[in-house]
C-alpha cells in the first residue's frame, strides 16, 4: 500500500515536472524566473544591469520617429530605475522586432525612457518586448559596436 | 549667417540619416563568411561586453544546452544567460585548444576545446577545460549559430555553478 502510494506520488511529481519542462519550452523569457537554466560557473557582474518589458511606445513626433516607450521591470531582485538611473546606459532589444539593435538612453523616469534623437525610431516595438539595458565602462567597449557614439558614457 | 539653432535643424536629419547608416553598418559587419568565425566572433564579443554584437552571431532558432541544462529559445538565452556568458568572458581568459570542422551545404559543425584560466568570485583559480559544440547555419551570405553545447572537465565546478545559479 505504501508502496503504490509512493510511486502514485513520484508519477504525479514526474508529470508536474514535465509540465513544467513544456512550460518552459514555451514560455517568454519573464516566465523563466526561478527555473534551472543553463549557464557558467557564476561570477561577479561585468556590467550593472537591468531587464524590463515593454508596456508600451510613446506617440511619433513629426517626422515620425517615436523615441519613448514604457516598461516595467522583470527578472529576479529588479526594481524600478530612478529618474535618469539609466541615462547614458546602453540598450539591447532581446525580444521583438529591434531584436539585437542597440541604442543609447538620454533619460528616464521608474516607467520610461527616451532613447538619444541621433539612435534609430522605435517604431515597431510592441508590448511584451524585452530590453537588457547595461551601464558600460566606455573604456572597455569597442568604439565600432557604440555606432556613432562620440560622446563618452554619461553617469549618473 | 546661418544661426546655430537653423544649422542644429539642419544638421540633425543628417546626423540621424548617418547614424542610422552607421548602426546597420555595424549589423552587416558580422556577416560571417567562414562557419568558425561565427564562434569566434561570437566570443569576441562577450570578451567586449557587445551584447548586441554577440547577438549579431546567434540565429534566432538557437538552442542552448549546457551541463544538462538548456535554453530553449534565443531569448531565454539573451536574457537569463548571455549575461552569465559576458560575466564568465569578462574573468576568463578562453585559449583554443583544437578545432574541427564538418558538415556541407548550409549546415556545419565546429567542436573547439578551450583551456579556460581566470579567478572565481571565491578567489579559487579557473583553470578547466571547456568543450564546445557549434552547429552554425548559413543563412543568405552568412553564418550564425544555431545550437551550442558546452560542457567542463570540471564536474565540481559545473555541479557548484548550477547551485548557485538555481538559487532563489
Amino acid at each position: 500500500m505504501l508502496l503504490t502510494w509512493i510511486s502514485a506520488c513520484a508519477r504525479a511529481s514526474m508529470t508536474v515536472a514535465a509540465l513544467l519542462l513544456a512550460l518552459h519550452a514555451a514560455a517568454g523569457p519573464a516566465r523563466l524566473d526561478g527555473i534551472q537554466i543553463a549557464g557558467h560557473d557564476p561570477v561577479d557582474p561585468a556590467l550593472r544591469r537591468f531587464t524590463g518589458k515593454v508596456t508600451g511606445v510613446g506617440q511619433p513626433d513629426k517626422t515620425d520617429r517615436v523615441s519613448t516607450l514604457r516598461f516595467d521591470p522583470i527578472g529576479p531582485d529588479m526594481v524600478a530605475p530612478k529618474p535618469d538611473e539609466l541615462r547614458g546606459w546602453r540598450l539591447t532589444f532581446i525580444k521583438g522586432k529591434l531584436f539585437g539593435q542597440t541604442l543609447w538612453i538620454e533619460g528616464n523616469t521608474p516607467n520610461e525612457l527616451t532613447v538619444r534623437d541621433t539612435d534609430p525610431s522605435l517604431a515597431g516595438v510592441v508590448e511584451g518586448d524585452i530590453l537588457m539595458i547595461e551601464l558600460l565602462d566606455p573604456n572597455l567597449i569597442a568604439p565600432t559596436s557604440r555606432g556613432n557614439d562620440d560622446e563618452p558614457q554619461r553617469v549618473v | 549667417m546661418m544661426s546655430r539653432s537653423a544649422w542644429s535643424e539642419r544638421v540633425r536629419p543628417l546626423l540621424a540619416t548617418a547614424s542610422l547608416a552607421l548602426a546597420g553598418a555595424a549589423v552587416c559587419a558580422q556577416s560571417v563568411k567562414l562557419p568558425a568565425d561565427a564562434v569566434d566572433g561570437f566570443h569576441a564579443a562577450l570578451k567586449r561586453k557587445d551584447t548586441g554584437g554577440a547577438l549579431s552571431y546567434l540565429d534566432r532558432g538557437l538552442v542552448v544546452f549546457e551541463f544538462g541544462k538548456m535554453d530553449a529559445t534565443i531569448e531565454a538565452y539573451a536574457l537569463s544567460h548571455l549575461p552569465g556568458d559576458i560575466d564568465m568572458a569578462a574573468v576568463t581568459d578562453w585559449s583554443l585548444q583544437a578545432r574541427r570542422l564538418g558538415g556541407g551545404g548550409d549546415d556545419r559543425w565546429v567542436l573547439s576545446t578551450y583551456r579556460v584560466t581566470g579567478k572565481r568570485p571565491d578567489g579559487k583559480p579557473i583553470d578547466e577545460v571547456m568543450l564546445e559544440t557549434a552547429i552554425v547555419r548559413r543563412v543568405g551570405d552568412s553564418f550564425r549559430i544555431v545550437h551550442l553545447h558546452w560542457s567542463s572537465d570540471k564536474g565540481d565546478l559545473q555541479t557548484w555553478g548550477q547551485t548557485q545559479r538555481s538559487a532563489p
